[in-house]
């Protein structure tokens, strides 16, 4: 029978007491106390966040798990322009964002971030703005105006795809320089509120609405590489107006709705299929979402339908766990 | 025994259900500050520990349909274009 040692080059090591949960993280080790052996993987799971001072769904979200923004939404019964910081404990109101819109797409961090198009009670817009930490500014507009124009990237090189001018998902993308929007590829199947994962060059759209028929989402994914889209791993369901983080090869998608309700579930993606992960503590959908580019062990999201303030984070933490042979 | 144990606490933000109580007990928030907890003696205690109220299921979901018909409500007072925006919120049944 080969050994341990033969596969590994060393011997389990023998411990009265457990090394930390972080410390362990990847060994193996024989506790002589309890005469079990462990280990220590890392394990995701949500829990709550700190509480919005404004309610509200479909918000913008961009940044990182602990330098968070939100900006604008749908409140309790009409839009709201009001936009909070996140600090990874508590929210903060900061400079409204310059229009009451929702649905918005959005890329960056909080010092560096990107907003674009969106619904407002005008009808969709095409406006950008940048945000610096501090303040918002006009930037250049989207060639096409609609609410759920996913996206990803950063405040200087975002993509935008899909989304809503006019109650019939599209498949227009766009990209943005910095200052302004250029046509771009289209996806290869129109869809609205897709995930917002990824680079300009290395994106990933996830599920979306396809069509105006209210239920009509779908499980399907498309990849990007700079200069095209090309089919991923379906989803383990259709889905839309869900949360979103993470890389092409390292996503997180979680809550959002097939059409009526919302789910609670989340899916981790490797770049090739959709693994389940910890469901999130409340079913969410049209929530805001940070941590678009970064990885998705620490994502973020906030705001539900109807609107709340809800927050919760995704981490994932090291945890002793005893081997067992079933 | 109960599978579940359900109650009314308010979400006070960071803090109020953890990365670890997700790993020892079932934990899911509903409208209405409603919460399914997993019946064992760690779900119990959280509860008591948020000042929660229990509740009993019937009681429960009465207040979880109460509120999404408060927002059934709401959505069918907005206009024809602000509904294509949103679907109507859909009724909840609890575990």
């Amino acid at each position: 029978m080969t050994t341990y040692k033969e596969i590994f080059g060393k011997y389990v090591r023998s411990v009265g007491s457990d090394p930390s949960a972080a410390v362990g993280e990847g060994e193996i080790w024989y506790n002589t106390s309890s005469n079990t052996f462990k280990t220590s993987i890392g394990v995701g799971a949500w829990s709550s966040g700190g509480v919005l001072n404004t309610a509200r769904r479909d918000p913008a979200g961009f940044g990182l798990q602990t330098a968070t923004v939100c900006a604008a939404g749908y409140g309790a019964s009409t839009y709201t322009n009001a936009s909070e910081e996140y600090n990874g404990s508590s929210w903060t109101s900061v400079t409204n964002y310059p229009g009451s819109y929702a649905s918005m797409g959005s890329s960056g961090t909080l010092t560096a971030g990107l907003v674009w198009g969106g619904n407002s009670a005008g009808g969709p817009i095409n406006v950008t703005n940048e945000y610096n930490g501090t303040s918002w500014s006009p930037s250049g507009n989207l060639g096409t105006a609609g609410g759920d124009r996913s996206g990803c990237g950063t405040q200087t090189a975002s993509l935008c795809y899909g989304g809503d001018p006019d109650g019939t998902p599209i498949t227009t993308a766009e990209s943005y320089n910095g200052s302004a929007w250029t046509s771009s590829t289209a996806l290869s199947t129109a869809r609205r509120a897709a995930s917002e994962i990824g680079t300009q060059t290395a994106a990933l759209a996830a599920g979306g609405k396809t069509t105006p028929v209210p239920t009509a989402s779908t499980n399907t994914t498309e990849e990007w590489n700079g200069s095209s889209w090309t089919a991923g791993g379906n989803l383990p369901a259709p889905n839309f107006l869900f949360g979103s983080a993470g890389i092409q090869t390292e996503g997180l998608v979680f809550g959002g709705t097939p059409g009526p309700g919302a789910y609670s579930t989340s899916s981790a993606y490797d770049g090739t299929s959709w693994s389940s992960r910890d469901s999130l503590g409340t079913a969410t959908t049209r929530q805001g979402s940070g941590a678009s580019a970064s990885p998705a062990s620490a994502a973020i999201q906030f705001g539900n339908n109807p609107a709340t303030t809800a927050t919760e984070e995704y981490s994932v933490v090291s945890t002793v766990q005893t081997l067992t042979t079933s | 025994m109960e599978l579940f144990i359900y109650g009314t606490a308010t979400n006070t933000g960071k803090g109020f259900f953890t990365h670890a109580d997700r790993q020892n007990f079932y934990l899911s928030g509903h409208p209405a500050d409603v919460w399914v907890v997993g019946n064992n003696e760690k779900g119990a205690l959280w509860l008591a520990e948020k000042n929660g109220v229990e509740k009993t299921k019937t009681e429960a979901q009465a207040l979880v349909t109460a509120e999404v018909e408060a927002a059934q409500a709401a959505w069918d007072l907005l206009s024809e274009a602000e509904q294509s925006m949103s679907h109507r919120p859909t009724q909840i049944t609890l575990p």
